[in-house]
């Protein structure tokens, strides 16, 4: 059986303020992504599913495990926070080797699996490096290693780009990619582009909400014919940034060529373009906001 | 599982600068303790002076007791050492009743009555306590006088009266029941000294003496620096932001916390059972040169019932309060702690246990004073155990609480500030 | 300028002081429960200050570098105009003057509750040793960057001084007015700033790039 993670109307507070309302989604093997701006409640729905939340209000379970059981739940999830660390005097191998007794595993075991995974992460040749010399990439590359030590059926990783450089960031795709061939890999992202390289599945949370529940492919369809692009001046900008959702600009000397978010054509000269995922993303953004 | 985790806190430890400057200050204070190795000396007869000794003759205490009480309570001039620092009480005339009351049922004599005794059998001097400011009028019984005691008032009711006493004047007076017997001083003959000698060699092994002197001082240095090793162990996953990844392990927050505390306690323990085997190798040798068999056990056993506990309820209070608090707070809680214990016990040096962290014995000998304060030692001692482990499995409760996300398991005083400040 | 330095200063009593403030007062306030502080003469006296009045050195001077313990807004503040060390300087010119105004003030207590003794030698050896006790402290957090280490020698030297000979620790031996010497506060008062200073300048080494 296809491992599978069912959240029933979860709510979640902190204090009064409620971070997550509502919730009803259900996660499938492969790559899925979450994503919202700062503070849309992706990083409160992670940690419920790491157990670092207590679940007051509704129903969460992985393989029908419900999530309150942590200690069966922890054997299942790998996390990776978002700002992952460990003792800084600790070398690689033993930060490894020691998250590895935290997890359970046997000293065969992780004699087998630590090489393996530092081999599959780049690291191998890194064994001594102290996590205080490492850089942020190769400390994000050691998190998610350690993360899927005693090989979980899911792995979560709270916004796993951020702060790397470019290239950093598409080798960590890749790798996350990879895990995502036998097991759920739920990630967090305020990052279109992350989602875009990398996920089947999404959501889209916002202010607690969930306002999109579905493939790429349906994102994409519900901003169809919805894309416009044009050449502008550089004067009538202003007016166009205020009256539309501009979702780029590119400048060309005095004038600029801008994609924008528009139920009609917005004015002459305007022509209609493809959407894709960022595009789609502002104009789910957008019709929630009129909608309220 | 457990066992290799144990291991690798105790690596941890043997990484961290906190550790060895924990050593290096214990050998410090110790080497500072044993520049002075008290020789043992055989008395000769017909010596002036064996030195004092307090009596333990009953009628003796009770009788030097009730006059002091007298005096201080006509000249209303009582004094205290409450934690170790003299202190002048001048009760109000409330208390100065009750004491009169407390008087009246030992003498049998009311207020008046007793003011009309003592005037005949009584001068006034004038102390000057070395301030000039301050000359004191006090009450002096002749000094072939005694008050009579009623022979109703046997020697328990009479130390129940003066724990009340001691109660009135607020702690630390003469009149505290365990320290009574220090108004009945007395000077030493030769057979007793003689005693106090044979007993250090037949009783004591030469060696037990010792080792209860070497527990008297190092339990002063172990009554602060396991807090160190136990808030920096604390303190470690918030300084490298890894609560969240060890929180999310599958291990047990009993497993996780106890093999910390444990190696802890362990690391803390090792140096001291090193330096006990210096100063027993030395002992060992002493008693043989006094032609006694030394106690071979006589430093682990103390070390053990004596020193260890006090590791386990500083090292616990230590995990405690940082696990609570996410700050260094519990240094300044134990430092309190042990300014409380060490000077509160200033005025008995040896043989207080009571319910001191810290039970002092400062002297080489006084078997039978030992073997008075051993059964309070022992249940001082147990109940610090139990705090200690009440203590660490509060520790757990509160991780597995921030593990659920339940408490805060990060929190900075000053993320605000950074904003502020760039004004 | 002026208004620089006071809100340097500002944000320091606000943010870092406060809490040793209060600690501060609190150790004061309890101390007449705890000990005699009326009619002592010269001795007694003097062991309640240099054995209880002098630890406020240790609360008001040792987390100095609190405020940027934490790396990132170290960095912030580094960034600024205003050169690191006179935040430093700002910090250390309130602990003491903190210091004196309680120090005083509980000698002015003391004196006015009859107690004998020389104030105004008794004011300099008491802060000659705060200043001691709380520069140890400054010293060591400076090298080590480590605020429980800095505590930690500050407090075990006040013990090892309490369980010692005064002969062991020749002229920084730390309880001698209750002996009836003046002559060590010269040296702790000396000793005191000097540690201050290398602490001041260590850390400033330590994170200048």
């Amino acid at each position: 059986m296809d491992t599978e993670i069912v959240i029933k109307n979860l709510n979640q507070y902190y204090g009064k303020k409620q971070a997550l309302k509502d919730i009803n989604l259900s996660i499938h093997k492969g790559m899925f992504g979450l994503l919202g701006r700062n503070g849309a409640g992706k990083t409160t729905l992670m940690k419920v599913l790491s157990t670092l939340l207590t679940v007051k209000n509704g129903e969460v379970t992985i393989d029908d495990v419900p999530i309150t059981e942590s200690k069966e739940i922890r054997r299942m999830i790998g996390y990776l926070p978002q700002d992952f660390s460990m003792y800084p005097n600790m070398s690689v191998y033993e930060a490894m080797d020691y998250l590895g007794v935290l997890s359970g595993l046997s000293k065969s075991e992780r004699k087998e699996r630590i090489p393996e995974l530092l081999q599959k992460v780049n690291l191998h040749k890194n064994y001594k490096t102290k996590v205080k010399a490492m850089s942020g990439g190769m400390r994000r590359r050691l998190g998610i290693a350690q993360a899927i030590l005693h090989n979980p059926k899911v792995l979560i990783v709270d916004e796993p780009t951020a702060g790397l450089d470019p290239e950093e960031r598409i080798r960590f795709r890749n790798l996350l990619c990879e895990m995502a061939e036998e097991r759920i890999v739920i990630l967090s992202t305020h990052i279109v582009g992350d989602i875009e390289a990398t996920c089947e599945d999404i959501a889209v949370l916002d202010e607690g909400e969930l306002i999109f529940d579905g493939t790429v492919h349906e994102l994409l369809e519900a901003a169809e014919d919805k894309i416009y692009s044009a050449k502008v001046s550089r004067l009538e900008l202003e007016k166009i940034k205020n009256e539309y959702i501009v979702t780029s600009i590119v400048s060309m000397g005095n004038h600029a060529n801008v994609r924008l978010v528009s139920e009609n054509t917005p004015f002459e000269g305007a022509m209609k373009e493809e959407p894709n995922v960022e595009d789609s993303y502002m104009y789910l953004m957008s019709k929630k906001r009129r909608d309220l | 599982m457990f066992v290799t985790l144990f291991q690798k806190e105790c690596k941890q430890i043997l990484k961290s600068f906190t550790y060895y400057l924990f050593i290096v200050l214990l050998v410090l204070f110790f080497n500072s303790q044993l520049s002075d190795f008290t020789m043992i000396h055989k008395p000769v007869e017909g010596s002036k002076n064996y030195g004092t000794t307090y009596s333990k003759d009953k009628d003796f205490i009770m009788q030097q007791t009730t006059n002091l009480l007298v005096t201080d309570y006509l000249s209303n001039d009582y004094i205290a050492y409450p934690i170790g620092f003299y202190k002048d009480v001048k009760l109000n005339k409330r208390k100065q009743e009750k004491i009169a009351n407390i008087l009246e049922e030992i003498t049998g004599w009311k207020d008046k009555e007793l003011r009309k005794q003592v005037k005949d059998n009584s001068e006034i001097i004038y102390v000057t306590n070395n301030n000039k400011n301050n000359v004191k009028k006090r009450i002096q019984l002749k000094s072939n006088y005694n008050i009579p005691i009623l022979d109703t008032i046997n020697y328990h009711k009479f130390i129940k009266r003066m724990g009340k006493v001691d109660k009135i004047i607020g702690g630390g007076s003469s009149y505290a029941p365990d320290g009574i017997y220090h108004n009945a001083e007395k000077p030493l003959t030769y057979k007793e000294a003689l005693d106090e000698y044979n007993d250090i060699l037949y009783k004591d092994h030469v060696t037990n003496a010792y080792a209860r002197i070497f527990c008297d001082y190092i339990g002063i240095m172990l009554a602060i620096l396991p807090i160190f090793l136990a808030v920096t162990r604390g303190l470690r996953d918030k300084r490298a932001k890894a609560h969240d990844v060890i929180f999310v392990t599958q291990s047990s927050s009993t497993i996780i916390i106890l093999s910390r505390y444990l190696a802890t306690v362990v690391m803390a323990v090792l140096p001291v059972i090193l330096l006990g085997f210096v100063e027993a190798l030395q002992t060992n040798y002493y008693a043989n040169s006094l032609g006694v068999s030394p106690d071979y056990f006589a430093y682990p056993k103390l070390i053990g019932y004596w020193l260890l506990p006090i590791i386990l309820v500083v090292t616990a209070l230590g995990f405690f309060l940082t696990e609570l608090t996410n700050s260094a707070i519990g240094i300044l809680v134990q430092g309190c702690w042990w300014f409380i214990s060490i000077f509160s016990s200033m005025n008995k040096l040896v043989g207080s246990a009571g319910r001191n962290l810290v039970p002092r014995f400062n002297t080489v000998g006084e078997h039978d004073e030992f073997i008075k304060m051993y059964p309070e030692l022992i249940v001082n001692r147990i109940g610090y155990s139990i705090l200690a482990l009440l203590l660490v499995i509060a520790t757990i409760i509160v991780y597995q609480y921030k593990r659920k996300g339940m408490l805060a398991s990060d929190r900075t005083l000053l993320s605000n500030w950074k904003n502020k400040r760039k004004a | 300028m002026i208004e620089r330095y006071y809100q340097i200063g500002r944000i320091n009593v606000k943010h870092n002081l406060l809490p040793h403030i209060i600690i501060g007062l609190a150790l004061c306030l309890i101390a007449p429960f705890l000990m005699g502080v009326n009619n002592l003469n010269q001795y007694q006296s003097a062991q309640v200050l240099e054995m209880y009045v002098s630890l406020l050195g240790i609360v008001f001077l040792v987390p100095i570098f609190y405020l940027d313990q934490d790396a990132n807004i170290r960095e912030v503040v580094r960034a600024k105009y205003t050169p690191m060390i006179q935040h430093y300087l700002i910090r250390l010119f309130e602990a003491i003057i903190l210091l004196v105004i309680f120090i005083m003030g509980f000698i002015l207590f003391l004196h006015y509750g009859e107690c004998d003794f020389p104030v105004g030698y008794f004011f300099m050896g008491t802060l000659a040793e705060a200043i001691f006790l709380g520069g140890l402290g400054v010293f060591i957090y400076g090298i080590v960057d480590n605020i429980v280490v800095g505590y930690m020698i500050s407090m075990v030297y006040y013990m090892i001084n309490f369980g010692c000979k005064p002969q062991m620790i020749p002229h920084f031996y730390l309880f001698t007015m209750m002996r009836g010497s003046y002559e060590n506060k010269i040296y702790l008062g000396v000793g005191g700033v000097v540690l201050l200073v290398l602490g001041l300048v260590l850390r400033e080494v330590r994170f200048r790039k």
